[in-house]
């Protein structure tokens, strides 16, 4: 039953990913990736981290792919039919079957260091976000401090940037 | 959910479009649409196999990726508008030139 | 025997205890298993999923519903069309300028901004949980990370990017 709703959750997935890249209409792309990103975080609720399909929904659907529509339309590049929307289609082919196969080759290859671990169904009663939370708040202190200079520097990129012609 | 190897090569998959698209589009916007694929893919693994090995750094690690990719968002779409403010295009075959 | 009436009734029966059934393996699902057992998933997780079934049937029935329209209108719908009627519809007005018109960068700006404290608030959500079990500590950490993201507040707004002139 699982596994069935892995399938097509799949399929839904690399459909809409290979939509992304061969559409010619970047507004299509756009709303294919949206699919794409909605199939992750359905991923995410069957890998028992409902905290990160709620953020995956929220930053990635919900404010990055806002920017990049608003950007499209800002741009409103004009479908230009003469031109051609891709080049290097053998060796960018080429180059990611490579990937492609190299990566499944090793998954395959490869067996599990460490067997499947349960779910501790104590800390999941706890709350996936609590347990982020505790992560994030005392292990991983520098760098969420870090992540804060990182958004500072891009606030003040971003502003320079864009609003140095309007 | 027990097939590790599953969400592994669906990553893979996405990974790979990802890359092709990167390679072979012309239009910027597309190029970095294929970019937030790619670092996607990749969230996809850590979170497969934090779930596989019964720790958190993972899915930690998947937040402070969504925040590059935020910041990425944020200063390479400015930079996308600054260059078509500039030339009329966000074509990568017509970024050619360090100065104009 | 099963005439067009009938047939109608048959359906909506069968409808009716449809969401009887899915309304008393809810209320049951916390004292025991019936559903479980069959498709062999451990019982908390099913239960844990379970709670994310009314996302599902949303998306479904979503889905379902565009389809249906769609098919719907163009099945049975009359298709008569004249020079006014395949006009771009304005409101009932008549369309001035093209639809694919440049927006201002402000709407830019505010997305931008929009993104980055998108972020800070996600990583408010946690904190918040956690804000009694962490105490003093918790709070200067989080006043650090909000300070720095202030100064680059007040910055966009001495810069003049939040105005709307």
């Amino acid at each position: 039953m699982e596994t069935l709703f892995f399938l097509i959750v799949s399929i839904v997935a690399i459909a809409s990913a290979v939509m992304v890249i061969a559409c010619r209409n970047p507004i299509n792309s756009a709303l294919s990736l949206i699919l794409t990103f909605f199939c992750l975080a359905t991923y995410y609720v069957m890998l028992d981290a409902p905290f990160l399909a709620a953020v995956q929904v929220m930053v990635y659907a919900g404010a990055i792919m806002v920017l990049i529509v608003f950007t499209i339309m800002l741009l409103n590049i004009r479908i230009d039919a003469t031109r051609r929307h891709s080049h290097m289609i053998f060796f960018g082919s080429i180059v990611g079957f490579a990937t492609l196969f190299n990566t499944v080759y090793i998954v395959m290859k490869s067996r599990a260091a460490t067997p499947a671990t349960t779910v501790n169904v104590e800390a999941l009663k706890a709350g996936h976000t609590e347990l982020i939370g505790r992560e994030m708040f005392t292990n991983f202190l520098l760098p969420f401090e870090i992540t804060s200079i990182l958004l500072l520097v891009a606030i003040v990129g971003a502003v320079v940037i864009a609003k140095k012609k309007i | 959910m027990e097939n590790l190897n599953g969400y592994l090569i669906v990553s893979a998959i996405l990974f790979s479009i990802g890359t092709i698209g990167v390679l072979t589009r012309k239009n910027a916007i597309v190029i970095f649409m294929c970019v937030e694929l790619m670092l996607n893919a990749v969230n996809l693994t850590f979170v497969a196999l934090s779930r596989h090995l019964g720790n958190l750094d993972g899915q930690v690690f998947v937040f402070f990726v969504m925040t590059v990719a935020a910041a990425e968002a944020a200063v390479g779409l400015a930079l996308m508008i600054a260059f078509y403010n500039n030339r009329e295009t966000i074509d990568v075959t017509d970024m050619n030139s360090l100065k104009w | 025997m099963l005439d067009k009436k009938n047939l109608i009734k048959y359906v909506f029966d069968v409808y009716v205890y449809s969401i009887l059934v899915f309304f008393i393996n809810r209320t049951s699902r916390h004292t025991e298993y019936p559903v479980e057992t069959i498709l062999a998933i451990p019982p908390w997780r099913l239960q844990m999923l379970g709670t994310y079934l009314p996302i599902l049937l949303l998306v479904i029935v979503a889905v379902l519903f565009g389809f249906v329209t769609l098919l719907l209108s163009s099945l049975i719908g009359p298709k008569k069309s004249s020079r006014i009627k395949l006009a771009p519809y304005e409101c009932g007005c008549e369309p001035v300028g093209t639809a694919r018109e440049r927006f201002s960068i402000k709407f830019y700006l505010i997305a931008m901004l929009f993104i980055l404290f998108d972020i800070e608030a996600v990583f408010l959500y946690p904190w918040a949980i956690l804000y009694k079990k962490l105490g003093v500590f918790g709070l200067v950490e989080m006043g650090v990370f909000i300070l720095i993201l202030f100064v680059g507040y007040i910055y966009v707004w001495k810069k003049g990017a939040l105005e709307w002139d």
